[in-house]
């Protein structure tokens, strides 16, 4: 069947699927671009006789085709790079917190400790919602260091049994402390690493 | 120094070393140019589609993946980014298999030639227009891959990776394709 596209049809040159010819087109291809003379140019690329007038159309048409390219003007990339300052690209926001965020976060941290100080020292803060504001804030955290100060009471009491128990318990209990740690900052590498190939 | 590989600039940028991307855009602003103008016919617009195509590639940088090679993920963006523009003319044409037929892409430019003499001194307008026109005329399959290896300057590999085609098939087609060239434009190509 006849096909418009086919080069065989439409020239009906039997010779265009020849390996010789193709692999002549990929070597002009790879070598075109040279400001050797012909004669020179087909005597370096080792073209065999007979088939220099196939190289040099090959050449000649490659040499066509380039004169149609363009360059672009110097401020090209210029311009691009003003384009790309005023882009927030999602990736450029991760992992870049403002200092001013961080700030903040401080000082607000800072404020509530203060605050917290004040309040376990007994300072007054007179009546009203303010009043009542601090009183459930004292509260708060005498319960929660209250709980924390038990629960952790009796954590240690079952662990100082237990690693008094054989000298061995203690020093696996030392390698445990040792090795959780490391654990989680190889996991945290690996991680790291991970999302670094993936980008 | 050894130049750094698009991946080590990839990487440099995301680092945080913005000013990588000028030699990324340096490395290729020519290539995507002479693709967008042979996909687009215009040549302003095609230089005003490849500056958005940087900012396009450059918001999606975290998302290259670097098992495949960076020209051709810039190469799909800018032939995306073509075809939508394409359509958006309502010339579906051009991008696929109706012949050009006039000199829309601009015969009066004065193209710098690379080309040894005498080919060097191609600027002869009429022989321009006819290799245009050759190209243009050839069936979708066979131009768009002569458009990316002569104007995008892929490399054979690039373009298999970029279409998903085997090698061969890509070096076959391209044989195919530039057979057909100097069949017509045997009268051109001659001292």
């Amino acid at each position: 069947m006849k096909r418009p596209d086919d080069t065989r049809a439409t020239r009906g040159d039997e010779t265009l699927d020849d390996p010789g010819l193709l692999a002549l087109d990929q070597r002009v291809d790879a070598a075109w671009e040279s400001d050797d003379e012909d004669g020179v140019w087909l005597e370096r690329l080792a073209v065999e006789e007979g088939l220099a007038e196939e190289a040099l159309g090959l050449r000649r048409l490659q040499c066509g085709i380039a004169s149609l390219r363009v360059s672009v003007p110097a401020s090209f990339a210029d311009q691009v790079m003003a384009r790309v300052a005023d882009e927030r690209p999602a990736w450029r926001r991760h992992g870049q917190s403002s200092p001013l965020a961080w700030l903040a976060a401080a000082a607000v941290l800072v404020g509530a400790l203060a605050v917290t100080a004040m309040l376990a020292a007994g300072a007054d803060v007179g009546s009203g919602p303010l009043a009542t504001v601090a009183d459930l804030l004292t509260a708060s955290v005498a319960a929660g260091a209250g709980l924390l100060g038990a629960s952790w009471r009796g954590v240690g009491t079952i662990a100082a049994s237990w690693l008094q128990t054989s000298p061995e318990t203690f020093a696996l209990a030392a390698l445990l402390l040792v090795a959780a740690p490391a654990w989680f900052v190889l996991r945290a590498a690996r991680a790291r690493s991970a999302a670094s190939r993936r980008r | 120094m050894a130049q750094r590989t698009d991946e080590e600039l990839v990487q440099a940028i995301l680092d945080g070393d913005e000013e990588s991307f000028r030699d990324l855009v340096l490395r290729y602003q020519n290539r995507v140019v002479n693709y967008l103008n042979r996909m687009l016919r215009d040549l302003d617009e095609a230089q005003e589609l490849a500056q958005e195509v940087f900012v396009r590639v450059y918001r999606a940088l975290d998302r290259f993946d670097p098992s495949y090679r960076f020209s051709t993920w810039l190469f799909r963006v800018a032939q995306n980014a073509a075809i939508d523009r394409i359509r958006k003319r309502r010339l579906v044409m051009v991008s696929l298999n109706r012949p050009e037929t006039g000199s829309s892409e601009g015969g009066e430019w004065e193209f710098p030639s690379d080309c040894p003499t005498p080919y060097g001194e191609l600027r002869n307008l009429e022989r321009g227009g006819a290799i245009r026109r050759a190209v243009a005329e050839l069936k979708g399959e066979y131009r768009e891959l002569i458009e990316l290896r002569h104007f995008g300057e892929l490399s054979y590999e690039e373009i298999a990776e970029l279409k998903e085609m085997p090698l061969g098939t890509v070096k076959n087609k391209l044989f195919r394709g530039r057979q057909m060239l100097k069949g017509k434009l045997a009268d051109y190509l001659t001292d």
